[in-house]
């Protein structure tokens, strides 16, 4: 197999394996499916110009999140942030709203927007640790934090999250 | 009501993932491919500036290692570095080129006028920045920071090169940039 080959077969790795969780982690940092969609690519496109450069391949997927995280930085330096809805038209358009599904898109707009409502210091320890399962060594290497702010910040945000939540529920019955 | 642990880790994880993402996804190598280079072994910022400027106009990573860094401080850059003899680089720059219009009746053609004129006046102030040294030279730093944040280099690193852009290249497009960098970056 050439070398060429295995770069091949690893970014296909990367799609196979993490794409869902990248997009997952996207979607929750910008609220926005089109732009998740973007920054998903983006960070694909960025990982395929660099795979060379990966010096540990049991890495890959902190390696990915890592340049998820520049590169959601590097966009929201560049974008007037704008709030949407979990749900804009498209994605509306492709998911009717019958009857059995309305709760459930209420319950994830409902958790979209508790969120959004946490800062990215809260929100991204959140997204890595508890939504997809990094460890908290790892994450503090992708966020660039020491080990014990990921953790502070991971238990502050939960508990806020949860409260918000919880009150959002209540409201709601 | 009380939420446990393991049903707020459900409630994030419920997101519906696009379909079609993965194959759109496993396009990308077909459409695109690495543009490496090593100044040190071309001996002209003029070109290197060249090729940075075209780079970042098409979006494509340009790698770029200077010699006035210190090893390490652009580790993961300066891994599987090809080094391009000078005439290759001309045969770069004409890829480059090509590239650029090529993009450029893509964007006419889809009327994406507010695109290209965004093209053109980055184009122009590369042309303009490839007469004056300092322009040139500040322009080149700052592409190449960025490139170096957007590829894993540290904080720390990348805003001590910012700050260098701006205290060695005042009143220049690039350290303006670095300024607004900086400025983003606290605010973040």
């Amino acid at each position: 197999m050439t070398r060429d080959d295995q770069l091949h077969r690893l970014f296909e790795l990367a799609v196979d394996e993490n794409a869902d969780a990248m997009f997952r982690v996207a979607w929750r940092l910008t609220g926005e499916r089109e732009w998740a969609t973007e920054l998903v690519q983006e960070t694909y496109l960025q990982a395929w110009q660099g795979l060379e450069s990966l010096r540990d391949r049991s890495r890959l997927q902190s390696w990915m999140f890592g340049i998820l995280h520049r590169q959601y930085l590097k966009q929201l330096r560049r974008k007037t942030r704008l709030k949407f809805s979990i749900f804009d038209e498209s994605s509306a358009a492709e998911q009717p709203a019958a009857s059995g599904e309305k709760d459930v898109v209420d319950r994830r707009e409902q958790v979209q927007l508790a969120i959004e409502q946490l800062s990215d210091d809260h929100r991204l320890p959140i997204l890595l640790v508890s939504m997809e399962g990094v460890s908290v060594d790892e994450a503090a290497e992708i966020l660039g934090w020491p080990r014990g702010t990921v953790l502070s910040r991971l238990h502050r945000g939960r508990q806020r999250l949860k409260e918000l939540l919880e009150r959002q529920i209540d409201i709601t019955n | 009501m009380n939420l446990e642990d393991r049903e707020l880790d459900a409630l994030l994880r419920d997101v519906p993932v696009p379909p079609g993402l993965h194959d759109e996804l496993k396009q990308i190598p077909d459409e695109f491919e690495p543009v490496r280079l090593h100044t040190s072994s071309i001996g002209s910022w003029q070109l290197v500036a060249a090729i940075a400027i075209a780079a970042s106009l098409i979006g494509i990573a340009c790698w770029l290692v200077w010699p006035e860094m210190k090893p390490g401080k652009l580790e993961i850059a300066q891994q599987n570095v090809v080094e391009h003899p000078p005439a290759q680089v001309g045969n770069e720059i004409d890829w480059l080129s090509e590239q650029i219009a090529e993009l450029a009746w893509e964007l006419e053609s889809r009327e994406q006028l507010a695109k290209l004129s965004e093209l053109r006046q980055a184009e122009s102030m590369g042309a303009v920045a490839l007469q004056k040294p300092a322009e040139r030279d500040a322009l080149t730093m700052y592409l190449s920071s960025e490139a170096a944040s957007t590829w894993g280099a540290g904080n720390d690193f990348v805003e001590a090169e910012m700050q260098q852009i701006i205290e060695r290249y005042p009143d220049t497009a690039g350290a303006s940039r670095a300024q607004e960098f900086l400025k983003q970056s606290t605010e973040l």
